[in-house]
């Protein structure tokens, strides 16, 4: 089966006069009969490829045992295998190929990619097939990378911002943190066994939950050939998503304020919501949540003005973030320490008015569609990052999500962005943390005082400190 | 808060840019023996035809240095302008002034659009417009659509001849420069590369930062930002670059038209002391983490340089030996690498690790460098290295703004544009006995720095090679 749909990649189309680029680029779409799906685009300016799969699973599938299991399968994608016995002759194939390569982890993704010159077309689709359908899980590589990637767990350790976002994530996902924890428990990844990647492996990493995304110097109709002849073999299984349910995230309880004590000199917050899914009855609102996010964070806008240039906080960013299972609306702000109630303040009042009619000029909103656009575009110049946005799209939302993307970002309306704040924002349970020094909570600054800032009451713990914050 | 976790930890291929230096791509190699820059002080009078070689044409237009490369269909265009001198032109008083001004340049506004206008501008042009100051030169850097190329190259003129510097603008932009050096030191890998750096560049004018420091931040006044530009403005400092599919001789013509009558002046990049590397040293940061992160400088080619290409492949080889000694087959840490720090005129060496076992990686990290000084590397993996390298090149060069980046570092720290294009020969003609002369010549000398339980450290280990 072969079809054609259409890639958003609208190259800064928008008025602008006609180019060639300005077209949106076909993406070329072709499913083998183990139902794997190959999507190529076609690059030539450079002779380079990237062979790129992308498997729908991560944190989202993970409790509490399998917590950041995703992730180290995704360390063990890059040892031995059927072709290549260890991770040395992997190795030293890849550097045969000339490969560039990488791999990511995250909630509802986990993407593997080999870049290379075009000669090596044939040869990169079958390392990744061997790759992707034929790991050994040799126990002794097995048990060293386990150790590897608590190593990864020591560096996320040391860094105070991942000690915020962890705390909030763990709370506005109360009830199963570890479906949106990629990263996992040092426990979890120590405890983790062969048989575990197995079970992991038979349910997700199958042809009919994965995509494979070729992109740059080949002719599709190659690559579909190759993709029918290579990939015949890796065999299909049962929808591992009917097969195992995810458990639906129950909505916030109640608004929390938390106090993140870091060594760290201004404080930085992170004031979450749970937003809209990106399939499903609420995928409307994600447009004007992209939209919003791009229309705040415009250096001219209202906002940044109110908060930023008025000299009340050092940065502020209001982002959703696109996924299929409840993406977070998040504020996020920072404050030097003498200016704390000034900027929270600030920021939380802010937020009704953005529903305002004059808030927004209607010369901002058609900017702001535009450098969206723009911005896509850009993402999809190199081989790779079109590689990587491909299956993106396939993993948080649908390709035809991607494809429809930007009519529907051209669709959204003021009224769109007020219904959007009124749904998931104005009034609704949210987590606040906040990461600040101990000097700045020793001069006062507690969960309850910013709490009051943010219209949140919190109990006083017996040894709050005393005093207001400055 | 969007956090994408969890990255395969990447082989960074001897490529990498430290806290200082924007993240930019790969830098390319310089050939032997290189004259200085065709724009050094240039004598006024006409301006000689532009050359054209393939794809890319050059020409001085009042002193100006102008390099274009032309690529059909690319629906994005990038247009750099580049002001040679950076520490050359502060001290440590006023470090920070530069970077300031850049960054207030781009995003400020101009005397005929005020910030907002400005900004509102832009985006509807769908273009970029970003300033920053860096070891040895600054740069204004513009992506634009092809389409909007010209509005968008005005815009950079004004930011360039006519910035508004409002002073709102750079208490903003000063209060986010000082947060940035507070997340630096709150950061373990901000702070062990302030120790090296201290280390590294004590006396020198690399000393002072293109961010400068708190205590000169803060004593920055907004009133001299416009007089520090005025200054800056004389055609013998200026390089633009630019790539896309835009005609050269157009762009020939707005740099003239924009900046040609600007002061020529008389600059020359006044020659900058070496980097010492005399005798091993260590300096070490208490600070109680859960690993310990560790870093080692060693010396290494200057862009003109016969050797700097061969030691761009062997600390590539040295970096991917260190991933398999020490990551893959002993799992002592999760992050080790070895780079060439390219932005400076004089480049460096680094070889960098996190581990809760400190001294038994370095003793790896060490014996591979011996290694590589007493073995002949086999064909078949250097054969690899060089391969995975030229990949590296060719991704670097997918975008307009790569392309130029690429262009313009080629002139600015070797002196000729062309040495970004000798690259993919050069790395081919590399041999193992070259990979073998490098590595004892420059594996060493090793000035390292920690930042972790200090206590755990064996400093002579460290200080040894």
């Amino acid at each position: 089966m072969r079809t054609h749909i259409l890639l958003s990649l609208t190259a800064a189309a928008l008025a602008l006069p006609a180019t060639a680029q300005a077209a949106p680029v076909p993406l070329v779409h072709h499913v083998c009969p183990d139902g794997l799906e190959v999507v190529v685009s076609e690059m030539h300016a450079t002779p380079l490829i990237t062979v790129e799969v992308g498997v729908h699973e991560g944190a989202m599938t993970e409790d509490d045992k399998f917590n950041g299991l995703s992730h180290l399968y995704e360390h063990m994608f890059f040892k031995g295998n059927a072709a290549q016995p260890d991770q040395t002759a992997y190795m030293q194939r890849l550097r045969s190929l000339g490969m560039e390569f990488n791999g990511t982890t995250d909630t509802e993704r986990v993407n593997y990619f080999f870049t290379t010159t075009s000669d090596h077309l044939a040869d990169g689709m079958t390392f990744m097939r061997d790759a992707i359908a034929t790991p050994l899980f040799d126990p002794k590589e097995f048990e060293r990378e386990r150790v590897v990637v608590t190593g990864e767990i020591d560096r996320n350790e040391s860094e105070p911002s991942y000690h915020l976002w962890h705390s909030v994530e763990q709370h506005v996902f109360w009830k199963y943190p570890t479906r949106k924890d990629a990263l996992g428990k040092r426990s979890s990844v120590l405890g983790a066994t062969v048989d575990m990647m197995r079970t992991i492996q038979k349910r997700y990493y199958v042809p009919n939950n994965s995509i494979l995304v070729v992109t740059g110097d080949v002719k599709a109709d190659d690559v579909f050939a190759m993709a029918d002849k290579i990939y015949t073999g890796w065999a299909k299984a049962d929808d591992p998503f009917k097969k195992f349910p995810l458990p639906e995230h129950p909505p916030i309880r109640a608004s929390e304020v938390l106090l993140i004590p870091q060594p760290v000199e201004d404080l930085t917050g992170a004031m979450v919501w749970m937003g809209p899914n990106s399939v499903g009855p609420t995928a409307k609102d994600t447009y004007a949540a992209d939209l919003l996010s791009q229309l705040t964070g415009d250096p001219g806008s209202r906002f940044q003005k109110t908060l930023v240039d008025s000299g009340l906080c050092v940065g502020v960013g209001l982002s959703y973030s696109t996924q299929r299972h409840t993406g977070n609306i998040e504020l996020d702000i920072e404050a030097t320490p003498d200016k704390v109630d000034a900027c929270v303040a600030a920021a939380v009042a802010e937020l009704p008015k953005l529903k305002s009619a004059d808030y927004f000029a209607d010369e901002e909103l058609k900017n702001a569609v535009h450098r969206i656009e723009v911005g896509r575009a850009l993402s999809r110049e190199t081989s790779g990052g079109r590689a990587h946005s491909i299956t993106w799209a396939w993993t948080f939302s649908t390709l035809d999500y991607d494809a429809g993307y930007e009519a529907n970002l051209e669709a959204v309306t003021r009224d769109g962005i007020g219904g959007l704040l009124d749904r998931w924002v104005l009034g609704k349970p949210f987590v606040l943390g906040a990461m600040a020094s101990q000097k700045t909570l020793d001069g006062g600054l507690t969960e309850e005082h910013l709490g009051k800032l943010v219209g949140v009451t919190v109990k006083p713990k017996a040894a709050a400190a005393k005093g207001g914050a400055k | 808060m969007k956090r994408s976790l969890a990255c395969l930890a990447t082989l960074a291929l001897a490529l990498a840019a430290c806290a200082d230096e924007p993240q930019r791509p790969p830098l390319m190699p310089s050939s032997p023996p290189v004259p200085p820059p065709p724009s050094t002080a240039a004598a006024a009078g006409p301006d000689p035809a532009p050359v054209v070689d393939g794809d890319v044409t050059t020409a001085s237009v009042s002193g100006i240095t102008v390099i274009v490369q032309r690529v059909p269909g690319a629906a994005f265009a990038a247009g750099q302008l580049y002001v040679r001198g950076g520490t050359r032109n502060w001290t440590a008083q006023n470090a920070g002034i530069e970077q300031l001004a850049f960054r207030v340049a781009a995003t400020g506004g101009t005397k005929t659009l005020e910030k907002t206008a400005f900004s509102r501008r832009l985006a509807a042009l769908g273009a970029n417009i970003s300033g920053d100051a860096r070891n040895d030169f600054s740069g204004l850097y513009m992506k634009a659509p092809v389409s909007a190329w010209d509005d968008a190259f005005a815009l950079l003129a004004d930011v360039f001849q006519q910035p508004a510097l409002p002073a709102s603008e750079i208490e903003v932009a000063r209060t986010q420069a000082l947060a940035q050096l507070h997340h630096e030191q709150e950061d373990p890998e901000g702070q062990l590369w302030t120790l090296e750096r201290k280390q590294l560049f004590t006396g020198h004018p690399y000393a002072n930062r293109p961010i400068g420091t708190i205590d000169s931040m803060t004593a920055l006044k907004a009133e001299d930002l416009g007089p520090y530009l005025d200054k800056l403005r004389e055609t013998s400092r200026l390089v633009f670059v630019a790539a896309g599919d835009v005609d050269p001789a157009h762009v020939i013509d707005q740099v003239r038209k924009a900046y040609g009558s600007l002061p020529r002046g008389s600059y020359a990049d006044t020659p900058l002391p070496p980097i010492s590397f005399a005798t091993p040293h260590i300096v070490l940061q208490d600070r109680k983490l859960p690993t310990n992160y560790c870093e080692a400088a060693f010396p290494a080619p200057r862009w003109s340089d016969p050797d700097w290409v061969t030691g761009l492949v062997a600390i590539s080889g040295y970096s991917w030996r260190l991933w398999q000694e020490v990551r893959t087959k002993r799992n002592l840490t999760y992050a080790v690498n070895a780079y060439v720090n390219q932005s400076f005129q004089y480049p460096f060496g680094m070889m960098t690790v996190s581990a809760v076992d400190p001294n038994t990686a370095m003793h790896v990290m060490l014996d591979e460098a011996k290694r590589m000084q007493n073995e002949p590397m086999p064909d078949q993996e250097l054969a690899g290295f060089k391969s995975v390298y030229l990949t590296g090149y060719l991704t670097g060069h997918e975008t307009p703004d790569g392309l130029a980046y690429s262009l313009a570092d080629a002139q600015l720290y070797g002196g000729d544009w062309h040495m970004a294009r000798t690259l993919p020969d050069r790395v081919r003609a590399v041999t193992a006995a070259d990979i073998q002369t490098f590595a004892k010549k420059y594996l060493g000398h090793l000035q390292a720095a920690v930042v972790g339980d200090s206590s755990k450290i064996d400093q002579a280990l460290f200080t040894s090679l």
